[in-house]
């Protein structure tokens, strides 16, 4: 009975604890299960590409040599948009100290394209605007050459704009790593992932209403960050806790802290997130990671807590208090001497002034350094890999060409009682030799981004394009700038078309027969469409084409005139051709490509491509120079010297809607558009409008006179203002042009403009007499 | 016709820079008391290239790279030096004699071309370029 009532008792608890071991088996597999896969993401975003990084672009680097005409002020503007501390004595990399000839500096190391550059600490002499003497402090000997490291001008993001700068373990201060285990996690190095004291305190604050306290060791935070949603819910605490157990058994904990130093969030620069310690210390301090001192690093681990609560820069008071918090939590642990202690709490927040790192500086030259990337690498590589990129940004020609837009365009509107903000604008600038883009501005509020007027706004480019038409007729040897142009009413009819085309000129004058330089100088539009139209269309936009524009252009007369729309980078390409001779070289906004190693990955070379004659183009760049003497640019002179030179185009299109001026110095090419986006009228000329605010960009960059190389087969003539022909002697009514042997005018003039005739056309009458 | 210009400027290469440091310099490691050596490439010196000590170290540099076969890095120091004297015929010619040992005849002819316009004046250099050019 007893035996039956065991086994009947057996027997009815056999199965609920059959069930309740199956069960408890179900259930460790599924979790062992879980673990795998948890396991699997945890090591696949460990070990596989842990952190997005963005391509990173910079500056061109600032090059010093005797010499250089570089003015002490723009020196002190680039050390300050480097990020360098103005001091009193220079003892730390990143520090400068200025004298009124001379300014001390110390480098930071920096790899270049073309190997490392390190720390060196370096005295500029100036005399005036020039660069005097480059010394090196340490032994005074004198360098040739010295390069600066380039400022950082942005990056290419992901979606979230995450930003960061990898370093290494071994890179980040002792002190930093103490403050953060004092502060975030005392038993980091004992406990595996979580850390039992810490919860039960956690959970007893948490319950007995202290409120909720956070608990998690510096692997869980990490395991937060790396794959979890921000959401407080039990199964994300409990996924947490897993994975910060499996990441503690696969990796060593300098593994772990390596990739939480790399990871944890320090505020944001605008739309940009910073991440990890080796962006922060430069954000913040302007300093890479090894030259923190205690109270930088105090002041990073005291962020940790609410980086945009305790924002050194929007609320120092506070962040003060945190830090100060901080070293003596660190002080109290024994982790810093007395004396340190004491020593960072005397020391101020030490922030730099503004981020100035900034991405969002040159947006709109970054964009075309991206189109330009985009030709030869997949958007992907170029948001996640790393690529360090060395574009030709000049950050003292970009900044000086911003600011006078801006200034202008308000003085503009002002002037021309328009709303604020009604105009807009856009200019591209660029080295005429090399090609090289120095700034791009793609419209009045330059830091934003936007719509990049530069690149992406088509607008009619009005008389801008006639140089295309002049030099398709100096290119042919029955054409000088001399020649005779038609300026008299002038009716056209398409063919195909029905209506007729009847052009006019700007002062709706007709101006009879005018010399071919004239009707370019002064901008003759029915002169100059006859011309074209005796050239053929063909030829003319073929001319256009070579010079550089890559959009189709309409094959109809009323191109000639300007119909055509054109971004203004296009239009630079066509004047940064003219500007070097014939040779057309393609702009370019970057120079090298670095892996993320540092290792060169690719170089954009300079390509030169011969497309005009080096005769016709220094003729053509003639008749542009007589535009700025005294034809409808002339306005230049109250602000750039004659001596220099310049060469240049106004643009106006009908109804006064665009405003445009191109041209250039010695060693720039600029173009610039003033309009409105909605395409109504401004009431500004190209000479009004666009002009000044070339020439007074222009003015801040000391540019140096065009002198282009004559070359062979040129001769100079004095030729008749008005008539055309050659005039002998000294003569008011004279201008001296360049001809290309073969083309120099027979008949000679008289200083009023009555025609006589050369010796030969003489001797050639009296002979034709005799024989009649 | 390639491999001949190659070889042709290879052995220029080779003949004339025998007596120049292979070592490469770098902008912020040189000093000007360290000994210049006058590398000779073809028969132009430094000093010829330019009055402009800056270039003249770049143009010695390019001329070392070019000399070891590091190409890029030569490449990158002429364009360097242009950037200071982007007029300058002696760098231009370079990277036109780079681009034909590398066997870009286009672009060599292209760049000589750059080069001639830049040379008036200089007599020797022009010639110099006209033969290139022939050869090319």
């Amino acid at each position: 009975m007893a035996s039956r009532k065991k086994k009947a008792v057996k027997r009815k608890s056999f199965p609920i604890f059959k069930l309740f071991f199956l069960m408890l088996l179900a259930g460790a597999a599924a979790l062992a299960v879980y673990c795998i896969h948890l396991d699997k993401v945890v090591r696949s975003q460990f070990e596989g590409k842990r952190f997005a990084l963005p391509a990173r672009v910079y500056a061109r680097p600032l090059e010093l040599f005797e010499g250089k005409h570089l003015a002490l002020a723009d020196l002190r503007r680039e050390l300050d948009m480097l990020g360098f501390a103005k001091v009193n004595q220079v003892r730390a990399a990143g520090e400068y100290f200025v004298a009124p000839d001379h300014v001390i500096l110390q480098t930071r190391p920096f790899e270049f394209w073309d190997g490392a550059q390190g720390s060196h600490k370096i005295r500029v002499t100036f005399d005036g605007g020039i660069v005097e003497s480059i010394r090196d402090e340490s032994n005074g000997r004198f360098f040739d050459l010295f390069r600066l490291e380039p400022i950082a001008i942005g990056g290419i993001y992901t979606s979230n704009r995450e930003d960061r700068q990898l370093v290494r373990y071994n890179q980040v201060p002792r002190h930093f790593i103490d403050m953060l285990i004092a502060i975030e996690d005392k038993r980091f190095y004992y406990h595996h992932g979580v850390d039992p004291k810490a919860l039960m305190r956690a959970a007893v604050s948490t319950l007995t209403g202290r409120g909720v306290q956070g608990g998690s060791t510096i692997t869980q935070q990490l395991v937060k960050n790396f794959f979890l949603t921000p959401e407080r819910t039990f199964k994300r605490k409990a996924n947490e806790m897993l994975m910060a157990i499996l990441l503690e058994l696969r990796y060593d904990k300098h593994d772990i802290l390596e990739t939480y130093l790399n990871e944890v969030y320090f505020g944001q620069d605008g739309t940009r997130a910073i991440h990890g310690i080796g962006l922060a210390s430069q954000f913040y301090f302007g300093r890479t990671v090894d030259q923190m001192k205690p109270h930088h690093s105090a002041l990073l681990v005291a962020m940790l807590k609410g980086p945009t609560y305790y924002n050194p820069r929007r609320n120092p008071k506070r962040a003060l208090e945190r830090r100060n918090l901080v070293l003596a939590e660190t002080g109290t642990q024994g982790y810093i001497t007395p004396q340190e202690f004491e020593q960072a709490l005397a020391q101020p927040l030490d922030v730099t002034r503004s981020g100035s790192m900034g991405l969002s500086n040159y947006p709109a030259f970054l964009d075309l350094v991206f189109r330009q990337l985009r030709r030869d690498y997949q958007e992907d590589d170029l948001r996640n890999e790393g690529l360090r990129i060395f574009s030709t940004l000049d950050p003292l020609v970009q900044s000086a060409a911003e600011r006078t837009l801006a200034q202008q365009l308000t003085q503009l509107e002002q002037r021309n009682k328009l709303a604020e903000g009604w105009l807009e604008g856009a200019a591209v600038i660029s080295v005429p030799q090399t090609g090289e883009v120095l700034a791009v501005i793609g419209g009045r509020a330059s830091g934003f981004e936007g719509f990049n007027r530069a690149l992406d706004a088509k607008r009619p480019i009005g008389s801008l394009f006639k140089p295309a038409i002049f030099l398709t007729a100096l290119e042919r040897p029955e054409y000088s700038l001399a020649t005779l142009l038609d300026d008299s009413p002038l009716q056209w009819q398409e063919p195909g078309m029905k209506t007729v085309w009847e052009p006019q000129n700007y002062d709706k004058l007709f101006h009879g027969q005018v010399p071919l330089w004239q009707s370019l100088a002064n901008s003759y539009n029915v002169s100059t469409a006859r011309l074209g139209l005796e050239l053929g269309v063909k030829p003319v936009l073929q001319t256009a084409q070579r010079l550089g524009i890559e959009d189709p252009l309409p094959p109809y007369a009323a191109t000639f005139l300007g119909a055509a729309e054109l971004p203004p980078i296009q239009v630079a390409q066509m004047y940064q051709t003219i500007a070097a001779g014939g040779f057309r070289v393609p702009l370019r906004a970057i120079r090298e490509v670095l892996t993320t190693e540092g290792r060169p990955l690719k170089r954009y070379s300079i390509e030169v491509q011969q497309v005009a004659s080096p005769q016709s183009v220094h003729l053509l760049t003639r008749a542009l120079q007589l535009a700025v003497e005294e034809g409808t640019a002339k306005s230049m002179k109250s602000i750039l010297p004659e001596s220099l030179h310049l060469a240049g185009k106004t643009g106006t299109t009908d109804g006064l809607r665009d405003s445009w001026f191109a041209g250039f110095s010695g060693d720039y090419v600029a173009v610039v558009w003033v309009g409105n986006d909605k395409n109504q009228p401004t009431g500004l000329t190209g000479a009004t409008g666009a002009l000044p605010i070339w020439a007074r960009t222009m003015a801040q960059l000391n540019p140096a006179p065009v002198r282009q190389a004559e070359p062979d087969g040129i001769t100079y003539v004095a030729s008749h203002r008005v008539a055309g022909g050659r005039v002998r002697g000294s003569c008011h009514n004279a201008v001296v042009l360049p001809f290309v042997e073969g083309t120099v005018p027979q008949m000679e003039v008289g200083c009023d403009g009555s025609t006589s005739y050369s010796v030969g056309d003489k001797a050639k009458k009296w002979w034709q007499r005799i024989l009649r | 016709m390639k491999s001949l210009q190659c070889i042709i400027l290879c052995a220029t290469l080779s003949a004339t820079s025998g007596c120049a440091s292979l070592s490469p310099n770098y902008g912020g490691e040189n000093t000007r008391d360290a000994q210049v050596e006058e590398t000779s490439y073809g028969s132009i010196s430094a000093s010829q290239v330019s009055s402009n000590t800056a270039v003249q170290r770049l143009y010695d540099q390019a001329m070392n790279y070019a000399f070891a076969g590091d190409f890029d890095q030569a490449e990158a120091a002429l364009e360097r030096g242009l950037r200071i004297e982007p007029s300058n015929p002696y760098l231009w010619f370079e990277l036109a004699r780079i681009a034909a040992t590398y066997g870009n005849v286009n672009k060599a002819r292209e760049l000589a071309s750059r080069a001639q316009s830049y040379a008036s004046g200089e007599r020797q250099l022009q010639r110099q370029i006209q033969r290139f050019l022939e050869l090319l």
